[in-house]
């Protein structure tokens, strides 16, 4: 029997999925065979999450094709997904938290007195459940609320569902990421039992040392395409060299050694932000600071805590050796900082306002004669903002919403940079944005740090802090855990440091509790 | 070239749908009831929209800033009783009772609303109640007669061929027009209504911007209180009644979309508020029983925001 060739349930052919300015997916095609586990792994923007929501019937791929046991498949909805055999575990549980297990692992499928608004047979559905929870094998019981459950647990209940359903696929997004180690060991047990039973999982991870615990073949995405495939055991090493590419790219142009001299520009003392810190550190002016770490780590907030998005607890923040009084983003600006967060259509762009509106937001008194706008001047100084950054618009009157994420990502660098502003913070200042307007943001940082400012990147792109940053801090969740200078910031350097203590976080912490 | 005009002209008829609709309804009653032109109709068009045109210029900068207020005509009602009761001492006092009286609810409402984040129709639902309330108490439930003469020449009578109250309406049109429209404080209502956080973010005291918002509508309601009392020559506890949904349909009507960031008080507003006036008049000259103008003006208020779904559609299939 161990012979025979496990049917392929699942292929990906060529398949691509592009939005306005930028390519998510370009061409990729995989094969998934019964009772294997894949790793899906890949940096941030790779197109994991694209093609996760492809394969879950959330979004339709805009070239290629997808097909199930053979078959040509086409989901308009998440519910086709499902019917046709593709169960998604998300990182986000989407199980109803005031309902029971039983009641969530029968949703949309209660058993019913008559039509739709008949009343829901509860012994049979209690019994329903019961019988599923046996099937699967798991710990759960039928009348705990989905609420009470920890992260572990309510996976546990998307897997049992999973199964009732008699999936066929089923894609596992980060589901370790909220789990202590001894429940990862328990989740890789109920994946077992999937593929015991000739189920086909695709596993989604940042944590390298999972992948050879449970996959028998990784699958690595880079910019949207196959970066290659490799076998469950191969060493970390070759995985994360797939991850993060071999070209040295000219992405980034030539630099200039950065050399400390004088006071720092910026001296962060005892920052807390929650459990996060105490964080210190110090950023030259010129200097261009990175700071990495898994999705969920402590790099996340720290920026956000300096610039006053998200109020710290305690902590000192100099600017020149002068402590400031910050705390709300509108101190923070007229101190002189910038800041640009990872979500640009949620807290960047105003989609409402055309670029003029959306450039001269935070120097409208430079435009201005007392409270009124002059319009002709704002129309000068935006004009001048779109050529010097070149935005690309008819025009500075052109809908915010209608410009590509490159351009919108440049109006807002341009829209704080004529504020003069001396520290600049970016979260993921190129994400989802196309190679073009990526190599123009760089430049403009680049010419910044020339200028003297002080700029702290926030960034999952490995490659990205390598090419921009003269320093490296490396966070787990809750602290700094290492840092990187000058010719040790190579890719490979900073996802060991934010992939090692990831996991060694994990393994700590049944311990700490 | 071309293509611009083409674009030009597509957002124009796209932009006016509702100014449009105005002209026909204009040019169709007028081909019915030739009587609906003459200047003297006119007059009572416009008179009958004064009021609420005074409301609707406050009310729609709060609802670009993407907020509303139900409270406003309860607010005017109580201001108009305040003005009933103090008007005998003088003019500067009676305005400062009622501009008193109305920043206090402004900034009620604007506190509740921008800094305890509590929901908009909550609050000022909940300060519908209690103005209700307040007005009746202060009354004792009476409606206010013997005016001060200076009081009842404040709105009554003509300027010119213009009524006094229409001026007044203008005029408050005109300072909520320019204050969205030309000032930075305009400027951050959009923004703020376009996207809250983008705006807080990008440093803007978006809590004082809110609670500007709320004071302006609210004054722009103690105002038309005393407007109202002065036409009628007397306050009255329930004056002005369901004047609160006239003012916000007369904003959707004229363009103003309920999620915030987009609509103008010169054209739009102006013109919501003339097409409700105009289209009660025309359904009287038409001799249509009154009982059924609510049917019209529910109508139009729904195909006004049929019209904004349409457009918000449209930008939507342009960002895929």
């Amino acid at each position: 029997m161990s012979v025979e060739v496990p049917e392929i349930v699942l292929e990906v052919r060529n398949v691509g999925k592009r939005y306005p300015g930028v390519v998510a997916l370009d061409g990729l095609s995989l094969q998934l065979h019964a009772g294997e586990v894949i790793g899906l792994l890949g940096e941030n923007g790779a197109g994991k999450s694209t093609l996760v929501k492809m394969l879950s019937g959330a979004s339709r791929p805009t070239s290629g094709e997808i097909l199930l046991s053979g078959r040509r498949v086409s989901f308009s909805s998440p519910t086709d997904a499902l019917r046709a055999g593709i169960a998604t575990v998300f990182q986000e549980s989407m199980l109803v938290p005031n309902l029971t297990v039983a009641a969530n692992l029968l949703l949309g499928r209660e058993p019913i007195v008559g039509g739709w608004f008949g009343p829901i047979r509860r012994a049979k559905l209690r019994e329903r459940a019961q019988a599923a929870i046996d099937h699967s094998g798991f710990e759960l019981h039928p009348d705990q609320l989905v609420g009470d459950l920890t992260s572990a647990g309510r996976q546990l209940v998307e897997l049992t569902r999973a199964l009732d359903l008699d999936a066929r696929i089923v894609i596992l997004d980060e589901p370790t990421s909220a789990l202590t180690a001894e429940e990862t060991a328990g989740l890789f047990a109920a994946v077992r039992k999937l593929t015991d039973a000739g189920i086909a999982v695709i596993y989604i991870t940042h944590r390298l040392d999972e992948v050879s615990q449970i996959c028998s073949r990784v699958v690595v995405l880079r910019d949207g395409r196959l970066a290659g495939t490799l076998p469950g055991n191969a060493p970390q090493r070759d995985i994360v060299q797939l991850m993060v590419g071999r070209e040295v790219t000219a992405l980034f142009g030539p630099r200039t050694p950065y050399a400390r001299g004088g006071a720092p520009l910026l001296t962060v003392k005892d920052l807390k932000i929650g459990k996060v810190g105490p964080v210190n550190f110090e950023l030259g002016a010129g200097e261009v600071l990175g700071l990495v770490g898994l999705l969920g780590a402590a790099q996340e907030s720290i920026g956000r805590a300096i610039f006053g998005a998200s109020t710290p607890d305690a902590g000192v923040i100099e600017l020149n050796g002068k402590p400031q009084a910050l705390g709300t983003p509108a101190a923070a600006a007229a101190a002189g900082f910038a800041f640009l967060g990872a979500d640009r259509q949620r807290e960047g762009v105003v989609p409402t306002m055309s670029l003029r509106g959306n450039l001269s937001l935070c120097s409208l008194p430079a435009v201005s004669s007392g409270p009124f706008i002059l319009s002709r001047a704002e129309k000068e100084f935006t004009n001048g903002l779109r050529t010097e950054y070149g935005i690309r618009s008819y025009g500075v009157s052109q809908p915010m919403d209608t410009l590509s994420g490159g351009n919108q990502q440049k109006a807002l660098l341009a829209r704080w940079l004529a504020t003069k502003p001396q520290v600049i913070i970016l979260e993921e200042p190129t994400h989802g944005i196309d190679i073009g307007a990526k190599e123009e943001v760089y430049r403009i940082i680049r010419e910044l740090a020339k200028e003297g400012k002080g700029i702290i990147v926030v960034s999952s792109d490995a490659q990205e802090i390598a090419g921009l940053c003269d320093r490296v801090i490396g966070f787990n969740r809750e602290r700094a855990v290492g840092e990187l200078t000058g010719k040790d910031v190579t890719p490979e350097a900073i996802v060991s440091l934010t992939v090692q203590h990831g996991t060694a976080e994990t393994e700590k912490e049944p311990e700490a509790a | 070239m071309g293509a611009t005009l083409l674009r030009q002209a597509r957002s124009f008829v796209l932009n006016n749908t509702l100014t449009l609709f105005f002209a026909a309804l204009v040019v169709l009653v007028a081909i019915i009831k030739p009587v609906f032109l003459d200047w003297g109709n006119i007059q009572s068009i416009l008179r009958g929209a004064a009021v609420i045109g005074i409301v609707a210029s406050g009310m729609t900068v709060v609802m670009v800033a993407g907020g509303f207020d139900l409270s406003v005509a309860r607010v005017a009602a109580l201001c108009g009783i305040v003005v009933g009761l103090v008007n005998g001492h003088g003019p500067v006092l009676t305005i400062l009772a009622m501009l008193g009286v109305s920043l206090a609810i402004g900034l009620v409402n604007g506190t509740l609303i921008a800094k305890a984040k509590v929901n908009p129709f909550v609050v000022t639902l909940g300060m519908l109640s209690i103005a209700q309330t307040l007005t009746l108490v202060v009354s004792n439930g009476r409606v206010i007669r013997n005016l001060d003469p200076w009081l009842i020449s404040v709105a009554q009578g003509d300027v010119g061929p213009i009524p006094k109250a229409v001026i007044a309406f203008l005029i408050v049109a005109v300072v909520c027009h320019l204050l969205l429209s030309r000032t930075q404080f305009g400027r951050h209502v959009y923004s703020v209504g376009g996207n809250l956080e983008a705006s807080r973010l990008a440093g803007i005291k978006v809590d004082r911007v809110l609670i500007c918002c709320y004071v302006l509508v609210a004054v722009c309601s103690g105002i038309a209180g005393l407007v109202l009392t002065s036409r009628l020559s007397s306050a009255s506890p329930v004056a002005f009644p369901g004047g609160e949904l006239d003012a916000i349909a007369a904003v959707i009507i004229g363009g103003t979309r309920l999620g915030g960031g987009h609509g103008t008080i010169l054209p739009g507003t102006l013109v919501g508020v003339l097409i409700l006036a105009a289209m009660n008049n025309g359904l009287i000259l038409l001799g249509i029983d009154p009982d059924w103008q609510g049917l019209m003006k529910g109508s139009v208020i729904i195909l006004a925001v049929g019209v904004d779904i349409l457009q918000g559609r449209r930008s939507g299939r342009i960002r895929g």
